[in-house]
């Protein structure tokens, strides 16, 4: 095909500096080495869409150049129609002081240059450039008016547009929605999104939440980029995509490169949805380089990159359907924890894999929580009392954000961080160090009484097992929920019926009659399933709208949930599978390796 | 000197401080009138959580105000701080290293006429056994409140505050200031130095006096922070005085004077006699019955101290009229 596509957008000349940390305020720190690289939200994805084989029409406006570098050197390309580019030799080219510390994320400081002057006008100017292509992108990095002129125009003359959302600080949150009517897809990252809807998006149902807000502004599809993954919202609701792990050298222009495929892949045809697969095969490309524009690759290398690890990449269809995504994902929380296990060659398979379910109904769909701010204000706080289930809680955490999946293969290993109990000090995102029996309770207890002082929501969530409700302190704790009133305490009962030397009427009877000890307490039962999402979904729903009282949701599990020869057996307590247990569990759960 | 009683001053600087530190909340285990905390509860009902007869409860939800951003004061008697919550201490405070305060009274014999149950002798060793844990021992009214008032900011780590149940003599002035590991030289001298700890410290002093009598040039530090405890001093100390003796109102094993032998056996051996329970059960009795049969007395500092003067060791140059004294 060669219908042209129009990108209106920033030129930036980028100053990037690599240290290892970020600087606090008043702190200088060393870096190894500086860059002069050219950069440029609009910039990066004509570039991008250059070396993907298609003709670009850019529309920007640079200056002069007083530092090394030169800002054009990539847009230079045979695929690239510098005509409507506008050099203002009064200007300065804006130039973006990028501080990256790699894998951990960039600071940018931006001096706006000549991106601030393309101005209406100018678009009027270059009608031709929108005119003569089949799909226009607009970023924002350019002053409001401009890009909405640009907008207007491609409207007009009915062309598919493509608006990437960046750099909104300083600029009114309902100028950028105003830019959303008449749009093909938006796309922005999950701080963006964040700012435009005025919440956090930690997980996908947050960012559900944003996407239906935006859509309702008029743009067709809203796509989320978070990390390596991204979601997408449209009227027939929500899909995740979960990316590609690669060797990440620093993150800049993963974005642009990720819009940049996914507008070529929008101009040939394809639907929105593959659209997204090979945007997120450009951005973990990107990644692997230093820079925003180095690593952008041609078009051969990306579709052998997007061949080789399709599979890998591919999304999860139907994720609106929150049930299916819970049963999807916590598979894959599965294959993690045996994963786990097997490398560590100790810890607990049964307990972890009896209480996966709910963990993972926690973290991907039930808590407020920021994986990339696991201390945020007023989260919801999650106590695992069954602290030998920290497999189970390493694994969400993992699939939640917190930290890269590679770290799960450390458990139990020295230095690692994955204590082989939950440790706060060691692993980010774990909320209470556990590991000894009948302490969570008293300890969500503190935390939700410190949460009605403080006048924060926060929902403190804690799981206990049923052995152990043999431990006196439970009980201690039980009486001081209630007496609190703490409604915002939920807890979690993980009735798998087994303990270490025995099932548990064996060991000590008496945990029977249990329902009827809890209301005996005072306390909010609620009995359910302890593998069937709905079931847990709802509990959570009604523990959440139980005022003036705590709630227990006394979960039916099986311990070794999901492996068929682990089911049911004591002996899987505290025994990681053998290497061929290993595999044959990986195999149960549809995991070759 | 004035006798107050420094459970009293707790809580009343519990109370005082409640108003400019929002964030403190005060526990307590059903000893709230006895342990004083019960004026900050009147004083501010909302942040004051008695935790019934639940000791171990009462340390968790500790731990989980903390770990939320609060400041916990957990008290109720040294006995039932330390020896019952035990294990929630270490493994959901210090391990965590959570910024809990754990402030007891009714520690030591001086409890009195309760009996062995309520005497707690142990409580520093066990406490001072947990890493991350530090262990103080305030001797009057003066030195509780600063101490206190130094703890509201204090949240690098856990403390264990041992208070004690009776009436003690005001030693410091409101010059006092708190620090950890920084032991206090309330006397100086030549021939023998006499550690003391908590409310021993008067005994010790009154103890100096005598032994000036007999000649003998007596050093006394009070040694408030038990752990981490002032190694410098201590060997300085020995050093000069080539004797320490040391005195509390606990078991001999792990307290204080195993903290000062533990030292000077690493750094400085000298001639080291250590005064306090001696591995038993006391019993009831008043506190000064007490006192008085189980050594807490500057009679018995006295003795101990001249039976150290006398063999023939090179150590004191001057007095040698001492050893008359028997």
């Amino acid at each position: 095909m060669d219908a042209k596509i129009a990108v209106i957008g920033s030129v930036n000349l980028d100053i990037l500096v690599k240290t290892e940390t970020m600087p606090e305020r008043g702190e200088t720190i060393p870096g190894d080495d500086v860059y002069f690289l050219p950069g440029g939200k609009g910039a990066n994805q004509a570039v991008a869409i250059a070396r993907l084989g298609k003709k670009v029409n850019f529309v920007a406006k640079t200056g002069t150049e007083e530092v090394p570098g030169d800002a054009l050197k990539n847009l230079k390309h045979p695929n690239i129609d510098l005509g409507f580019l506008i050099t203002d030799k009064s200007l300065k080219t804006g130039i973006a002081l990028i501080n990256t510390t790699g894998k951990k994320g960039n600071k940018v400081t931006w001096y706006t240059g000549a991106n601030k002057e393309l101005l209406p006008a100018d678009i009027e100017k270059a009608k031709n450039a929108i005119e003569d292509s089949s799909v226009v992108v607009v970023c924002t990095e350019i002053p409001v008016a401009t890009a909405k002129k640009a907008i207007d125009l491609a409207k007009k003359c009915g062309k598919m547009i493509v608006l990437s959302v960046g750099a909104l600080t300083g600029k009114k949150r309902e100028d950028i929605m105003a830019l959303l009517d008449g749009t093909f897809v938006t796309v922005m990252n999950e701080k963006e999104g964040g700012y435009l809807s005025n919440r956090v998006i930690s997980h996908m149902e947050t960012g559900n939440l944003t996407g239906k807000e935006l859509l309702a502004r008029g743009t067709k599809n809203v796509v989320i980029t978070m990390g390596k993954e991204a979601l997408l919202v449209n009227e027939k609701g929500a899909e995740v995509f979960p990316g590609y792990g690669v060797k990440v050298e620093d993150t800049i222009g993963g974005g642009d490169a990720f819009c940049g495929a996914l507008t070529v892949a929008l101009s040939e045809g394809k639907s929105i949805q593959d659209a997204i697969e090979y945007g997120n095969a450009a951005g973990a490309m990107v990644t692997m380089k230093i820079g925003a524009q180095e690593g952008m690759p041609d078009r051969a290398a990306l579709d052998k990159f997007f061949k080789e690890r399709s599979v890998e990449g591919g999304h999860y269809r139907d994720y609106n359907d929150t049930i299916k995504m819970l049963e999807k994902r916590t598979t894959k929380m599965r294959v993690n924890i045996i994963k786990m296990l097997g490398c560590s060659k100790s810890g607990h398979p049964g307990g972890s894999l009896s209480a996966i379910d709910i963990v993972s109904t926690l973290y991907l769909h039930v808590m407020n929580v920021d994986p990339k701010n696991p201390k945020m204000e007023n989260r919801d706080k999650f106590i695992l009392s069954k602290g030998h289930a920290a497999p189970a809680l390493y694994t969400a955490l993992a699939e939640a954000g917190f930290f890269p999946e590679e770290k799960l293969w450390q458990l139990r290993k020295i230095d690692g961080g994955l204590s082989g109990h939950p440790d706060m000090k060691k692993t980010p995102g774990v909320d209470m160090t556990t590991g000894s029996l009948g302490q969570g309770l008293s300890i969500a207890n503190g935390m939700a009484l410190a949460a009605k002082l403080q006048g924060s929501p926060s929902r403190i969530y804690v799981i206990m097992g049923d052995g152990e409700m043999q431990e006196g302190q439970i009980w201690e704790a039980a009486m001081t929920s209630h007496h609190r009133r703490l409604d915002n305490v939920c807890a979690i009962l993980d009735y798998n019926g087994l303990q270490i030397d025995g099932s548990i009427g064996e060991v000590k009877s008496g945990l029977e009659p249990l329902v009827e000890k809890w209301k005996a307490f005072n306390w909010n039962v609620i009995e359910i399933d302890g593998h069937n999402y709905e079931q847990i979904i709802e509990a959570f729903e009604s523990a959440k709208n139980t005022k003036g009282s705590p709630s227990i949701i006394i979960a039916r599990t099986v311990k070794g949930k999901g492996i068929s020869f682990m089911e049911r057996k004591v002996e899987y307590h505290g025994v990681a599978p053998t290497p061929d247990e290993e595999a044959r569990a990986l195999k149960e759960l549809g995991c070759e390796n | 000197m004035a006798k107050t009683a420094m459970r009293v001053v707790y809580g009343e600087t519990l109370v005082r401080l409640g108003a400019k530190y929002k964030n403190l909340v005060v526990l307590d285990a059903d000893l709230a009138k006895s342990t004083q905390t019960g004026k900050f509860g009147k004083a501010y009902p909302d942040r004051f959580f008695d935790m019934g007869i639940a000791e171990q409860d009462m340390i968790g939800t500790a731990a989980g105000l903390a770990a939320a951003g609060m400041i916990p004061f957990a008290s109720t008697f040294a006995m039932f701080g330390s020896g019952r919550p035990w294990e929630q201490i270490r493994n959901s405070v210090a391990y965590p290293n959570l910024p809990v305060k754990i402030v007891v009274t009714h520690a030591g014999i001086s409890v009195g006429e309760d009996g062995p149950t309520h005497q707690a002798c142990e409580d520093m060793a066990i406490m001072r056994a947990i890493p991350n844990m530090k262990v103080v021992a305030p001797a009057d009214s003066v030195e509780t409140e600063k101490l206190i008032e130094f703890l509201m900011t204090y949240t690098d780590s856990p403390v264990y505050v041992r208070l004690t149940r009776m009436n003690t003599e005001v030693v410091f002035d409101s010059s006092y200031k708190f620090e950890f590991g920084k032991g206090i030289k309330m006397r100086k001298g030549k021939d023998i130095t006499i550690i003391s700890t908590g409310i021993m410290l008067t005994i010790a002093l009154s103890a100096a006096e005598m032994l000036k009598e007999k000649g003998i040039s007596a050093e006394v530090i009070h040694m408030p922070s038990v752990k981490p405890i002032d190694e410098k001093m201590i060997v300085a100390s020995a050093k000069n005085t080539g004797k320490v003796l040391t005195i509390e109102e606990h078991s001999i094993i792990g307290g204080l004077g195993s903290a000062v032998a533990e030292v000077l056996s690493e750094k400085l051996p000298v001639k080291l006699k250590r005064i306090g329970m001696n591995d038993i059960f006391a019993e009831s009795g008043t506190p000064e019955a007490l006192f008085e049969k189980y050594g807490f007395t500057d009679k018995n500092i006295l003795k101990e101290a001249l039976a150290m003067m006398k063999p023939g060791k090179k150590a004191a140059k001057p007095v040698k009229k001492s050893k008359k004294n028997k």
